[in-house]
C-alpha cells in the first residue's frame, strides 16, 4: 500500500537544467545590479504568512528562534518588548518585595532632626524617618517612635488625655495610664518642638472628639427621624389592619336563619328598642343594627355595613375580635344565663328559658332591670323569633305575583300582639286582613313598657 | 571559490558581494520554485515569484538579523508573495488540469526514460487526485502540508518559516494528511498511515 508521505516526498518535479538555473540567477543578479530593486521595503513579505485559524489551539510554545510576525527585521523589537515585560515582572516582584519587607530596622539610626521631622502643629507629631520623603510606605513604625523618644513612655504616662474634661458629666480626670496611642501623639521628642508637640494632640484630638459629637448630633437627629418614621409607619399599619379589622367584623355574614329556629341567631343580647324593626327573614338585609337607645346603627367604624343574621356558631367566632363600641352594646348574659353564655341566651331568645332579669350581667348601656322582674322591653331574638313563626302565614296571604307588603305589629306588655298595621300593597286590600289574622298569633314573654312595635316585610313565598 | 555556506553568502552580498548573492540564489531557486509551483499552480507566476523572492530578499538583507537560517527567511519572503499573488488573482485556478505543473513531470514527453506508460499514466492520474485533495485544504493546511511534507522542511523550519508554534504546525500536517486521506479514499485511493 502506497504511502501519502511517500507520495508528497517523492512529487515528481519536471527536471530544470542548470542553464535555466543560472539564467534565473542571472536575471536576478542583473536586476540587483543594475537597480531594479523597489526603493521601499514591503514590510508584508517579512511578516509571519497566515494567521492563526480559530481551530488551532496554542499546543506549545512558538519556536525559539521564531522570528516574529514581522521577521527578523522586526524580531528585534519583540525582542525588546519581551525585556520590557521581563522588566515589568521584575518590578512586580520587587513591588512585592517592598510589601512584604518590614521597615528598615531604625534603632540604630540617629532620629531626624526636630526642623525635618516635625512640621506645623498638626498631626506631625509622629517623627518621620529620612525615608518618608523619598518611599512613604504609610507604614507607621511604633518601635521607631519608641526609640526616638525614650522619655515618651513616662510622658504619656502623666499626660492627660486630650478628650478629657471636654463633658460637663464626665469624671475627673483619672490616673489611669493614656490609651495606646498617646505614646505615639506624644512622641515628639527635640525639645525645641516639644511644646508644639504636645499641643498639637490635645488640639487635633479635641478638634476630632468635637467633630464626632458633631457627627453625634447629626446621627442622632438622624436616629430620630428614622425612628418617628418608623413609629408613623406603625401607626398606619396598625391604623390599616384595625380598619381592615372593623371591616370584617362589620361585615361577619350572619347567615339568614331557618324558619323558626332562626330566632336563635340574633346577636345575642342585642338591646333593641321599640324603634327596631326586624328584617323580613327573607331579607336579612334589612335587618338593622340598633343601639342601646333604640336607634338602628348603620355605621360602624363610620361606614355603612350590611348584617346578615347569623348562625349560632358563626356569630360565636367573631366575637373575641369584636370591636370593643360593639361590645359595649351587648348586654352579656341578659337573657338570664351565665356571664356571655350564648347557649342560654339563645335558649331565652327561643322562648324556652325564664331567666328574665335574671343575674347576668348588664350592658355598659343597656337597659337594666332588676333580677326577677321582666325587662324593660323583648329581645331581639324573641321578636324574631316571635314573629319568624307567624310570618309564613302573612306570607301565604300573598299571591305569588304580587308585591311586598309591610306590617307593623305592636307588642303590648303581656307579650301579646295589640294591634297590626299593614302598609304597601296589601293595604286596603282582602290580603289585610288575612295578614292580621296571621300575625296577631305572635307571642313575646312579657316586658315592662307598654308596647313594642316591630316592622317587618312580607314578600309572597315563591 | 569555496563551498561558502548561507549564512557566509548573505554576510558577502550585505557587503556587497553581488556573486556570493548570486550563488545563493543558484543553490535555493530550484526549492523556491517548486514551492511556489505548488502553491501557485502557474510556471510563470511561479518563475515571477521566484524572482521577486530573491529581489526582496537582497533588498531586506540588512534587516536580516542571522537567528534563522537564510532559506527559512527566503521561504518565508516566498510563501508571502504567493499568497499575495493567490488573493490577486480574479479566477480560481483548475486543479489537476493540463497546465497544472505539478503534473508536467507526467507528460510523456518530459520523461522519456518511462519505463511503462500505462504505469505512469496511473501514478499520473493518483497525483492529479493528489492536486485535488490539496487544493480542497484550507490555505493554511495547503501551504504547512507543502512546505513539510513535500518540501521535507522539518516541523521547526517550518514554524520558522510561518512564524507559528510548532505543535501548531504539526497539528496543521496532521490535520492535513487526515482530509488529504480521506479525501484519496473517497476518490479509490486506499493510501497508508503516515511517517513520522
Amino acid at each position: 500500500m502506497t504511502k501519502l508521505d511517500d507520495l508528497l516526498s517523492k512529487w515528481p518535479m519536471a527536471e530544470r537544467s542548470q542553464l535555466e538555473a543560472d539564467e534565473a540567477a542571472e536575471r536576478v543578479v542583473a536586476a540587483i545590479e543594475g537597480g531594479q530593486i523597489p526603493a521601499s521595503i514591503d514590510e508584508e513579505l517579512l511578516g509571519a504568512p497566515l494567521p492563526k485559524t480559530a481551530e488551532e489551539g496554542e499546543t506549545s510554545a512558538p519556536p525559539s528562534l521564531k522570528p516574529g510576525r514581522a521577521g527578523p527585521v522586526i524580531a528585534g523589537v519583540e525582542n525588546k518588548m519581551s525585556k520590557d515585560r521581563t522588566r515589568d515582572r521584575t518590578s512586580f516582584q520587587e513591588l512585592a518585595k517592598m510589601a512584604t519587607t518590614p521597615p528598615p530596622p531604625t534603632a540604630s539610626q540617629a532620629p531626624p532632626p526636630p526642623s525635618a521631622s516635625v512640621s506645623g502643629s498638626g498631626p506631625a507629631a509622629v517623627v518621620r524617618g529620612k525615608e518618608a520623603d523619598s518611599s512613604d510606605s504609610g507604614i507607621v513604625d511604633l518601635k521607631m517612635i519608641a526609640s526616638a523618644d525614650p522619655s515618651g513612655e513616662q510622658r504619656a504616662q502623666t499626660t492627660p488625655l486630650a478628650a478629657s474634661g471636654l463633658f460637663e458629666d464626665e469624671q475627673p480626670a483619672k490616673s489611669a495610664p493614656a490609651p495606646a496611642s498617646a505614646p505615639a501623639a506624644t512622641s515628639a521628642p527635640p525639645p525645641a518642638a516639644k511644646a508644639v508637640a504636645q499641643a498639637a494632640p490635645v488640639a487635633s484630638a479635641k478638634k476630632a472628639v468635637e467633630e464626632k459629637k458633631g457627627g453625634g448630633g447629626v446621627l442622632v437627629v438622624l436616629g430620630a427621624l428614622v425612628a418617628a418614621g418608623a413609629i408613623a409607619a406603625g401607626v398606619f399599619f396598625y391604623m390599616k389592619s384595625r380598619h381592615a379589622h372593623d371591616t370584617a367584623v362589620a361585615t361577619t355574614t350572619v347567615a339568614a336563619p331557618d324558619k323558626a329556629d332562626t330566632a336563635k341567631s340574633a346577636a345575642p343580647g342585642t338591646t333593641a328598642t321599640a324603634a327596631a324593626s326586624v328584617a323580613d327573614l327573607d331579607t336579612p338585609d334589612d335587618l338593622p343594627a340598633v343601639d342601646p337607645n333604640g336607634k338602628p346603627v348603620a355605621h360602624v367604624g363610620g361606614r355603612r355595613h350590611h348584617h346578615k343574621v347569623a348562625a349560632p356558631d358563626e356569630t360565636a367566632a367573631p366575637s373575641a375580635t369584636v370591636d370593643p363600641k360593639l361590645v359595649a352594646n351587648i348586654p352579656t348574659g341578659g337573657a338570664g344565663g351565665g356571664n356571655g353564655d350564648l347557649n342560654a341566651e339563645m335558649k331565652a331568645a327561643a322562648g324556652g328559658g325564664t331567666g328574665l332579669g335574671g343575674s347576668g350581667g348588664q350592658a355598659a348601656q343597656g337597659p337594666t332591670f332588676a333580677p326577677g322582674t321582666v325587662p324593660q322591653r323583648p329581645s331581639q331574638g324573641q321578636v324574631t323569633g316571635a314573629i319568624g313563626l307567624v310570618t309564613p302565614g302573612a306570607r301565604a296571604c300573598l299571591g305569588s305575583d304580587e308585591p311586598v307588603s309591610h306590617a307593623t305589629i305592636t307588642f303590648q306588655s303581656d307579650g301579646t300582639v295589640k294591634s297590626v298595621s299593614v302598609t304597601g300593597f296589601a293595604a286596603g286590600k282582602p290580603q289585610e286582613a288575612c295578614i292580621k289574622t296571621a300575625l296577631s298569633k305572635a307571642h313575646v314573654d312579657p316586658f315592662a313598657e307598654a308596647t313594642y312595635p316591630a316592622t317587618i316585610s312580607i314578600r309572597p313565598n315563591n | 571559490m569555496a563551498k561558502l555556506t548561507d549564512r557566509e553568502l548573505v554576510d558577502r552580498a550585505r557587503g556587497g558581494d553581488a556573486e556570493a548573492f548570486g550563488q545563493l540564489v543558484r543553490r535555493h531557486q530550484p526549492r523556491i520554485l517548486r514551492l511556489a509551483l505548488h502553491m501557485l499552480r502557474s510556471r510563470p507566476e511561479a518563475e515571477d515569484v521566484a524572482q521577486e523572492t530573491f529581489i526582496r530578499a537582497y533588498q531586506a538583507l540588512a534587516r536580516f538579523d542571522g537567528r534563522s537560517e537564510p532559506y527559512t527567511w527566503l521561504y518565508r519572503i516566498a510563501v508571502n508573495l504567493s499568497l499575495n499573488t493567490i488573493r490577486a488573482r480574479r479566477t480560481a485556478r483548475t486543479s489537476g488540469d493540463a497546465t497544472d505543473p505539478r503534473l508536467e513531470a507526467f507528460m510523456v514527453e518530459s520523461r522519456p526514460d518511462a519505463a511503462n506508460p500505462s504505469e505512469s499514466a496511473l501514478e499520473r492520474q493518483q497525483y492529479k487526485a493528489l492536486c485535488e485533495g490539496i487544493d480542497g485544504l484550507s490555505e493554511t493546511l495547503r501551504t504547512t502540508l507543502v512546505l513539510v511534507c513535500v518540501d521535507g522542511l522539518s516541523h521547526e523550519e517550518a514554524s520558522q518559516v510561518l512564524g507559528a508554534p510548532e505543535g501548531t504546525i504539526a497539528w496543521r500536517v496532521h490535520e492535513a494528511r487526515r482530509k488529504l486521506r480521506e479525501f484519496m479514499a473517497s476518490k479509490g485511493y486506499k493510501l497508508g498511515g503516515e511517517e513520522s
